[in-house]
């Protein structure tokens, strides 16, 4: 097998551009580029209105580029789309389904149109909604439509899964039980998953390696840890006092590189004041700030060591939260 | 094989979805057989006009007959298709190797065999109630002429859920396109009535030639190789209705 068949998903210089209603254009992919492996889970992070989705669907060949190169799989979609569609399996972020066929029924119409399919029992048995196969779409809650969203991108047994933002809107319980799904897929089943979320914990738990997407452009592509790692800080201090302490001072300690105050701690407020330090290295900033409290007599409450996340990176790349 | 293999699967499932939908059993049976009723209360009735005259059950049994379930047929469609469309249904099929042609296609046949079903049905209880139907071997010759009617109708529901973007667009649009219809089509009077510029004017409809057909075939008992002039304009229009509807109806933007 030569390397270039070890790729599922290759972009090169993607380029999207869109006419604005008021007149210029507006750049949504800035010249992407990026690389996903055979049985990898890549994850896209990035806002809403980053490009996450214009890039998946013009990968699906929903959507033409304005220039650049697509490979799924060492196959071009605008030259054989029909070659691309059978092996790959897609989540739209926002499609509904007949509503008037049952969610076996639709498996099984879905299925009809590839040349391979999975038995729609299965497929439900997947998802854990076989006991649901006579029910109508709508007669699902959000979650299990998700899941059935999935078994609908599962129908062919595609080779390379793309999802988008399958988990939005979500509560925790119903995401974990997606997300441990997903994970089978990947782990078990050896499927090829991209996927696009606004959810750093959703990127960093199940991703083996993220790209940092913002307004068209990647920031930086890497496994979560990697990504981490290169952080300026890695992590932070969180406490609070019962008395307002001065921020500037605590910048000034050993392994800590800039301290921000988060409450009020007025005198005579019952609220005490917290503190956030960003630091370089735990453990000396750990002792630095427990050696100026006893110097200085002031009582840390609720002392907390923050290892850094994919927010961190966002905001160190961005200048902005990912929630913006 | 595959290709075929979906689009029958396609068609398999438009039909057990029409089966389940309110929405047609009211427009293929409720409506039409209310309109019968109302027919029927009128059966004395006739038009006279100059020389000529014409019982209104049998004007309107054929005109009203053909049209009512042409456009409850494409009407039921098109609402269904705008919904695909805003809902994302067509997106979703998008991505899979089904094509916009194999979706018509696949939506086409099982309407069009409800059409012919339900307008057989009208002719029959219609000529039960005094309409002066012939109910012979002569009514096979309407169902090749009430398919053209299903094409005409179906690919004008394309064409409108492909030119609007909502389905409240579509159905004010198809509202706008259907009252004319009844008025001007010889449907619910005849055309020699009107001044002679309308009547020939009305010759252009894609509906006025089918509706004189049907009536040829079932009240008088023509065969339907009578009717070239008639069909040539309604041919004419369906080719181009089709094309139309291909060119203009797309799964995305």
């Amino acid at each position: 097998m030569t390397e270039r068949t070890e790729l599922a998903v290759e972009v090169r210089d993607l380029v999207k551009v869109y006419p604005r209603p008021g007149g210029g254009i507006l750049r949504a992919l800035d010249g992407i580029s990026f690389e996903v492996v055979v049985g990898e889970f890549f994850g896209f992070l990035g806002p809403n209105g980053a490009g996450k989705t214009t890039a998946l669907e013009i990968i699906e060949g929903l959507r033409k580029p304005t220039s650049g190169e697509v490979r799924v799989l060492g196959v071009d979609p605008r030259r054989e789309l029909d070659k691309v569609k059978r092996v790959i399996g897609v989540q739209l972020q926002a499609a509904s389904y007949f509503s008037l066929l049952t969610i076996e029924e639709i498996l099984s119409l879905f299925g009809s149109f590839y040349p391979k399919q999975r038995s729609p029992a299965e497929l439900l048995d997947t998802v854990g909604l076989l006991d649901k196969r006579k029910a109508y779409v709508r007669q699902l809650s959000g979650g299990q439509q998700r899941r059935f969203s999935v078994a609908a991108a599962l129908v062919n047994d595609p080779q390379v899964v793309f999802l988008d933002e399958p988990t939005t809107g979500l509560d925790p319980q119903m995401r974990h039980s997606l997300w441990e799904l997903l994970q089978r897929l990947n782990r078990e089943e050896g499927k090829t998953i991209v996927l696009t979320t606004h959810y750093m914990e959703e990127a960093e738990l199940l991703a083996d390696r993220v790209a940092i997407i913002d307004q068209g452009s990647i920031r930086a592509i890497d496994t979560p840890r990697d990504l981490i790692a290169r952080l300026d800080g890695v992590g932070h201090i969180e406490f609070a006092t019962p008395r307002p302490v001065d921020t500037e001072e605590l910048a000034l300690l050993a392994g800590i590189t800039s301290a921000v105050a988060k409450g009020n701690g007025e005198v005579g407020s019952l609220t005490p004041a917290t503190y956030q330090l960003e630091i370089t290295e735990p453990k000396t900033a750990v002792t630095a700030l427990l050696n100026w409290s006893e110097g200085r007599g002031v009582e840390l409450r609720g002392l907390e060591v923050v290892p850094g996340t994919l927010e961190d990176v966002f905001l160190q790349l961005t200048g902005r939260e990912l929630r913006d | 094989m595959t290709a075929i293999t979906g689009t029958l699967r396609l068609a398999g499932a438009s039909t057990r979805q029409l089966l389940r939908s309110s929405e047609v059993w009211a427009t293929m049976i409720f409506f039409p057989g209310a309109l019968l009723a109302v027919l029927w209360l009128f059966s004395k009735l006739r038009f006279e006009f100059g020389k000529e005259a014409a019982s209104l059950m049998d004007l309107w049994v054929t005109g009203m007959g053909v049209l009512s379930v042409a456009l409850g047929n494409g009407h039921a469609f098109l609402a269904n298709i705008a919904t695909w469309k805003a809902g994302g249904v067509l997106k979703r099929i998008s991505v899979t190797p089904i094509t916009p042609g194999q979706l018509i296609i696949g939506e086409v046949i099982p309407r069009a065999v409800m059409g012919m079903i339900t307008i057989l049905g009208f002719l029959v209880v219609g000529g039960a109630l005094g309409a002066n139907i012939r109910i012979g071997s002569e009514i096979i010759a309407v169902i090749p002429v009430m398919a053209m009617v299903t094409v005409i109708g179906i690919s004008v529901a394309f064409i409108i859920a492909g030119l609007t973007r909502t389905p409240q667009n579509a159905n004010a649009v198809d509202s706008a396109v259907s009252f004319p219809l009844y008025l001007f089509t010889g449907a619910m009077f005849p055309l020699s009535a009107f001044p002679e510029w309308l009547e020939e004017a009305a010759q252009f409809i894609p509906y006025t030639g089918l509706i004189a057909t049907v009536r040829g075939i079932v009240l008088d008992g023509r065969p339907l190789t009578d009717f070239g002039p008639e069909l040539a304009i309604p041919a004419a229009w369906m080719v181009l209705l089709v094309l139309a509807a291909a060119r203009v109806y797309r799964f995305v933007k």
